[in-house]
C-alpha cells in the first residue's frame, strides 16, 4: 500500500474518532459535584432579589430540590439538571413579607435528605 | 481550480480506485451535517402559545319560571361539581313540548362560580369548551342536552348548542371547543364568578314528559393566549422571537396581569420539549398590570438552540421539562406562554453542529491537499 494512501486513511480515522467525540462526549465534565455558583444579592427599594446558579459537574443529570422559607413561609422548586450545565433560580423577596429579615435556602439532591447546601441570608 | 479540473481521472489504477471515495466520504459528512442543520432551522417557530386551564362549577341554580317543571337537576345538584359517579338527577323532565331548548317547557339549569383562574385583561379567548357527562334512562322520544352560556351573570346568553344523547349510560358530550367561541368575542373580565354561567337545557321529542336525565360533571375549559412576549431590548418596546448573538438576553414583558405574586420559567429546546434552565420566582404584579422578566442566553453552557418558551405561573413551580408542565396547565397554575427562538450561536460551548462541519471541513481539506501532492507525485 504506498505510504500516501496509508496516512489518508489514518486520516481519515482520526477525524472519525474526533466526529464521534465531538458528537458523543460530555462537553464539561470530569468533576464529580454539584455547586453553587454566581450567588448574589441584590437591594431594591421594596424588595431584594436573590440570585445563584446550580451547576452540576456530575457525571449524570441530576435533580435538585430547593426550599425557601421566608416569614414562615415556604417555596419549594424541583429541578433536573443536565449533567455538564446548570440552571439558575432568581427569588424576589419583598421586604413586608420579611419581618426578620431572614430567608433561608435549603437545598437537596434527588433522594438525599440530608442538604448538601444551607444558606441563611440575614437581609438587613 | 475549476471543479471538473480538480477531480479529473488521472491514468493510475489505484488512484482512479481511490479518489471517488475520498470525495463521497467528504461530501457525505458535508450534506449529513447541512441536512441535520438546515432541518433544525426550520422547525424553529416563536410566538405566543394558547393555554387551557379547566374549572368545575362551584355554585348552581334551577330556573324556576317558565322553564318546564321548573326545577332543573332538582336532585343532588352539586354533585355535578366533580367527576366522581354521583349525579344530579333531573326525574320526568320537562312540561308540555320540551322540544326546543328556549322554550318553556324545557327544564333548565344554571351552574356557576368556576373560579377560573386570573386570565389576564387583554389575552385573546380562542375557545370555551363545555363538557357534560350524562345519562338518560331511555332514548325513546329523543332525548337531548343543549348547553348556553351567559357573559352577564345570565341576563344575556350565547346561542345554545344542542346534542341529541346517544346512550342511556353515562357519556361525554362536549360543546363548543378550543377554537369555538360561541358567536362572540369573549373578554377576561366576563369569565369572572359574577358574570359567567353555563346552562343546562333537557328535554325531548315526546308528551308525557318522562325522561330522567343524569348529570355526573360539569367542568368548562378556556383557551387563551395571554399578552406575554420576548423582547429583544430591555425597554422592552421590540417584541423579537429570535435571538442570534452571543450575549443575547431575552426581555419578556407581559400587560394586564392581575395583582399578585408569579413565577416565570424559561425552557431550552432539550429533551422533553425542553428543560427548565431559569425560574424567577415571586416576581409582585402591582396596579399596573405588568410582568417583567428577563434571562441571560449566555449563563450556562450546553443548553440546547431551537424553540425555548418562557411560561408563567401563579407562584406554583413548573415540572422540570416542558412537556409535563404544558400537559396538567391547571398543576401548574399556567397563565401564559411565549415561545421563541434561540440560536445555537446565542448560547456558550462549542456547539455540535459546528463541530460536525469543523470536522467535515477538516476532512475535505486534508483530502484535497493530499490529492494534489498526489497528482504532483504522479506527475514527477
Amino acid at each position: 500500500m504506498p505510504r500516501l494512501r496509508i496516512f489518508y486513511v489514518l486520516s481519515i480515522g482520526i477525524l472519525g474518532v474526533l466526529a464521534g467525540l465531538a458528537i458523543f462526549r460530555p462537553l464539561v465534565g470530569g468533576h464529580e459535584f454539584s455547586a453553587i455558583a454566581r450567588e448574589s444579592v441584590l437591594e431594591e427599594k421594596d424588595q431584594w432579589i436573590i440570585q445563584f446558579d446550580i451547576i452540576n459537574q456530575e457525571e449524570t443529570d441530576m435533580s435538585y430540590r430547593m426550599v425557601w422559607t421566608t416569614g414562615g413561609e415556604t417555596y419549594t422548586e424541583t429541578v433536573l439538571v443536565p449533567k455538564g450545565t446548570g440552571y439558575s433560580h432568581i427569588r424576589h423577596i419583598y421586604k413586608e413579607t420579611v419581618p426578620e429579615y431572614k430567608v433561608n435556602m435549603t437545598l437537596f439532591r434527588e433522594g438525599e435528605s440530608a442538604p448538601f447546601e444551607q444558606v441563611t441570608y440575614h437581609l438587613k | 481550480m475549476s471543479i471538473g479540473k480538480m477531480f479529473t481521472y488521472p491514468t493510475n489504477r489505484e488512484t482512479r480506485q481511490a479518489r471517488p471515495r475520498g470525495v463521497i466520504t467528504a461530501a457525505s459528512l458535508l450534506l449529513a451535517v447541512l441536512t441535520f442543520v438546515f432541518s433544525a432551522s426550520l422547525a424553529l417557530a416563536g410566538g405566543n402559545v394558547t393555554v387551557t386551564r379547566t374549572s368545575n362549577p362551584s355554585a348552581n341554580a334551577a330556573i324556576t319560571a317558565s322553564a318546564g317543571d321548573n326545577d332543573g337537576f332538582q336532585t343532588t345538584p352539586t354533585n355535578a361539581y366533580a367527576n366522581d359517579s354521583t349525579f344530579a338527577v333531573d326525574p320526568n323532565s320537562g312540561s308540555g313540548d320540551n322540544s326546543v331548548a328556549t322554550g318553556t317547557g324545557a327544564d333548565k339549569h344554571d351552574f356557576y362560580n368556576y373560579g377560573f383562574p386570573s386570565i389576564p385583561t387583554g389575552s385573546t379567548i380562542n375557545g370555551i369548551s363545555v363538557r357534560a357527562d350524562i345519562a338518560v334512562d331511555s332514548l325513546t322520544n329523543a332525548p337531548y342536552t343543549a348547553i348556553r352560556l351567559s357573559w352577564d351573570g345570565g341576563t344575556t346568553w350565547t346561542t345554545e348548542k344542542q346534542t341529541t344523547l346517544t346512550a342511556t349510560t353515562e357519556t361525554t358530550y362536549t360543546y363548543g371547543g378550543s377554537a369555538d367561541t360561541w358567536g362572540r368575542a369573549w373578554a377576561a373580565s366576563e369569565l369572572t364568578d359574577a358574570n359567567f354561567r353555563v346552562q343546562v337545557i333537557n328535554g325531548d321529542t315526546g308528551s308525557p314528559n318522562n325522561r330522567d336525565f343524569s348529570l355526573d360533571w360539569l367542568p368548562v375549559t378556556i383557551t387563551f393566549t395571554a399578552p406575554w412576549d420576548s423582547y429583544s431590548d430591555s425597554g422592552r418596546t421590540t417584541i423579537s422571537d429570535d435571538f442570534t448573538t452571543y450575549g443575547n438576553t431575552v426581555y419578556m414583558k407581559g400587560t394586564g396581569y392581575p395583582a399578585g405574586t408569579y413565577n416565570v420559567v424559561y425552557f431550552d429546546a432539550g429533551a422533553n420539549g425542553g428543560q427548565k434552565t431559569q425560574t424567577e420566582s415571586g416576581i409582585s404584579v402591582v396596579g399596573d398590570g405588568i410582568l417583567n422578566s428577563q434571562y441571560l442566553l449566555n449563563t450556562f453552557p450546553s443548553r440546547i438552540g431551537g424553540t425555548w418558551h418562557a411560561l408563567v405561573s401563579d407562584n406554583t413551580s413548573f415540572a422540570s421539562d416542558y412537556n409535563t408542565s404544558i400537559a396538567a396547565p391547571d398543576i401548574y397554575g399556567m397563565l401564559g406562554n411565549d415561545a421563541f427562538t434561540v440560536q445555537t450561536a446565542a448560547i456558550p460551548e462549542f456547539p455540535g453542529p459546528a463541530a460536525g462541519i469543523m470536522v467535515a471541513g477538516l476532512c475535505f481539506g486534508l483530502y484535497y491537499w493530499m490529492r494534489k501532492r498526489r497528482l504532483a507525485y504522479a506527475k514527477a
